[in-house]
């Protein structure tokens, strides 16, 4: 076990560094600067400016001083903001973007899997054939499209809850629904096919035959089974999440981090964009470990090498 | 003679033929055939735009500004008084493009990498996978994001970008395809016979594949759609004058609450046809699975 971690940490290091160093290219190589603005600033400035992060050096030396400074997890000043650093910046929006995410995880799972084990019991019924197209439907709809008619309804119209903002519990109700109800319907139907697959195993004929209540050999016996798909599926569902919470903070003008990604990436502050995604890969790799590991003790049946 | 031969495949019940399964599953389930005419007038009359649309796509009229939906402009028009029915139809023919080209890169790479891995398996095939598996945890939205800002969000940009997101899955599939069939006997019998490996490949591996290949791009389109329309909602996807359907309901969503058509009749149209192409897909999916096909 502790193996299998290491041996997934050390094929990790080369992924993170073949990332750091493409994006590091991509944003070097791309035409524009940060400081190129709209607003004409002097030549005089700019060089100064360029000179002040060591933009004016050959790019192989901006390289190596990049890397350097990673080495020590400084991702370096943030050109936008000028006075922060972008571990100010991640420390700062990160916290908002994960409470977001968690709580919209958390209203995937409370729809998704009732939906799911519903529709699974009720198979090639009427409920079933209801709750599968309602979950189709959640799908079709753009996040983009959901958040702002929530907005006009919850908010405007039946002043429920606080349109925009961030920081009260009230504030997390609209933008967690918005960005769980796709998940929501992942799950779903994740939770059906596998229930449909575990119904006809035969520890559940077993336990029926026992005299197992019907309610209890659902939501434990047979459950228990089918959520395995769904908790692998957690490790990629995190990192959409992450995506997806960007055009969720837009929407309802959360300070969270993935909103800081899309106005850095805009105004080419390249330290901010480069710390950012690295800051996500890093994420996700754990992300992802953490599921592996979690599904390892959830099926003792899976061999890891 | 002719009559001998064809007797067999009419006493036989019908074999599992891509066609052959689209064809039985549409005539039993009215669904599925209510979801392709939908996709396909939606997609007719975009692709006959030119010739359907009342008006172009940017011609404005100041002075009409938005009006609601009326006998002129039937689905209304924007704030700059364009109307939106011609915007909506021409709209869908960058959604529906990008959507078919990111598919069709994505069909590119994943079908060859996956196959390759698959079919080669051993070594080649854990190592080619783990990439995957690591792939897989990337941010690429941001990836893409960043290509889009930092380079021109030309269309061609966005094709490749979406497509180079979606193919992981697409190679996932394909790789357990070739895994399974390629101890088959038929397989064995080219090998033997001396073909060689792109020949086993492509005349004899790919053609049995077609059917798990076509269902996922069926629900590779929707995907890859949606994130244009999420790429445009950040300002990232088509450049105005042109619109997708993305750009226009960003814009609608804007100024939802004074001109609800704006936003209104885009997404319902983006909705139908994701609706419609998921419907499809999973009914295609479920047919083909035979983990599902006896209940």
């Amino acid at each position: 076990m502790i193996k299998f971690i290491l041996r997934r940490i050390a094929l990790s290091l080369p992924v993170i560094f073949l990332i750091a160093t493409t994006t590091f290219f991509i944003l070097r190589l791309a035409p524009g600067g940060p400081f190129l603005s709209e607003r004409a600033i002097p030549p005089e400035i700019q060089a100064n400016l360029q000179a002040k992060y060591g933009l004016d050096q050959p790019l192989w030396i901006q390289y190596g001083r990049y890397l350097r400074s990673l080495l020590r997890l400084d991702l370096g000043p943030s050109y936008r903001y000028p006075e922060r650093t972008v571990n100010e910046i991640i420390v700062e929006g990160f916290p908002v973007s994960f409470e977001l995410g968690l709580a919209a995880l958390l209203v995937a799972l409370l729809i998704g899997v009732p939906a799911g084990v519903v529709a699974a019991v009720k198979h090639r019924g009427f409920l079933d054939r209801l709750t599968m197209s309602v979950v189709l439907a959640g799908i079709s709809v753009p996040t983009f499209v959901l958040g702002p008619l929530f907005i006009f309804f919850f908010s405007l119209t039946l002043y429920w809850f606080p349109p925009a903002l961030w920081g009260s519990p009230e504030q997390l109700v609209l933008p967690a629904i918005t960005l769980g109800t796709p998940y929501s319907v992942y799950i779903a139907r994740l939770t059906r096919t596998e229930m449909l697959e575990v119904l006809q195993q035969d520890y559940i004929r077993t336990a029926r035959a026992k005299g197992v209540g019907e309610f209890r050999l659902l939501w434990r016996h047979a459950l228990n089974g089918a959520l395995l798909p769904v908790v692998s599926f957690l490790g990629p569902a995190v990192a959409d999440l992450v995506t997806g919470s960007i055009v969720i903070e837009k929407i309802f003008a959360i300070p969270g981090l993935g909103r800081y990604f899309v106005e850095s990436a805009f105004s080419r502050d390249y330290t901010t964009v480069m710390g950012t995604v690295l800051f996500y890969a890093v994420l996700l790799i754990a992300a992802n470990l953490v599921v592996d590991v979690l599904y390892k003790f959830l099926d003792p049946r899976i061999e890891y090498r | 003679m002719a009559s001998i031969l064809q007797t067999p495949a009419d006493v036989l019940p019908a074999a599992l033929s891509l066609r052959g399964i689209v064809y039985r599953r549409m005539r039993r389930d009215p669904w599925m055939l209510l979801c392709a005419t939908v996709l396909g007038i939606i997609l007719l009359a975009s692709l006959l735009a030119p010739w359907i649309a009342p008006y172009s796509y940017e011609q404005i009229d100041l002075k009409l500004g938005a009006s609601p939906p009326n006998s002129a402009h039937w689905m209304g028009t924007d704030t700059l008084g364009r109307d939106l029915f011609s915007r909506t139809l021409y709209g869908g023919q960058i959604s529906i493009a990008v959507g078919v080209v990111g598919t069709l890169v994505s069909l590119l790479i994943g079908v060859l990498y996956g196959s390759i891995a698959g079919y080669r398996g051993g070594h080649t095939d854990e190592v080619m996978m783990r990439f995957v598996d690591l792939l897989y945890s990337l941010p690429y939205l941001f990836l893409v994001i960043i290509l889009l800002v930092f380079f021109s969000s030309s269309i061609l940009m966005l094709f490749v970008a979406l497509g180079l997101v979606q193919w992981l899955t697409m190679a996932r599939i394909v790789r357990g395809q070739a895994l399974s069939l390629k101890n088959a006997e038929f397989v064995q019998a080219a090998r033997l016979s001396g073909t060689s490996g792109t020949g086993i490949l492509f005349r004899h591996l790919l053609p049995n594949m077609l059917g798990p290949i076509v269902v996922y791009a069926t629900l590779t389109v929707p995907a890859v759609i949606l994130q244009e329309a999420f790429l445009s909602f950040l300002g990232l996807g088509v450049q105005p004058p042109r619109s997708s359907w993305g750009t226009l309901i960003s814009d609608g969503a804007g100024v939802m609450s004074l001109f609800p058509w704006l936003v209104f009749f885009p997404a319902a149209i983006l909705a139908a046809v994701l609706f419609s192409l998921n419907f499809l897909g999973d009914g295609l999916r479920d047919a083909l699975d035979p983990r599902l096909r006896h209940d």
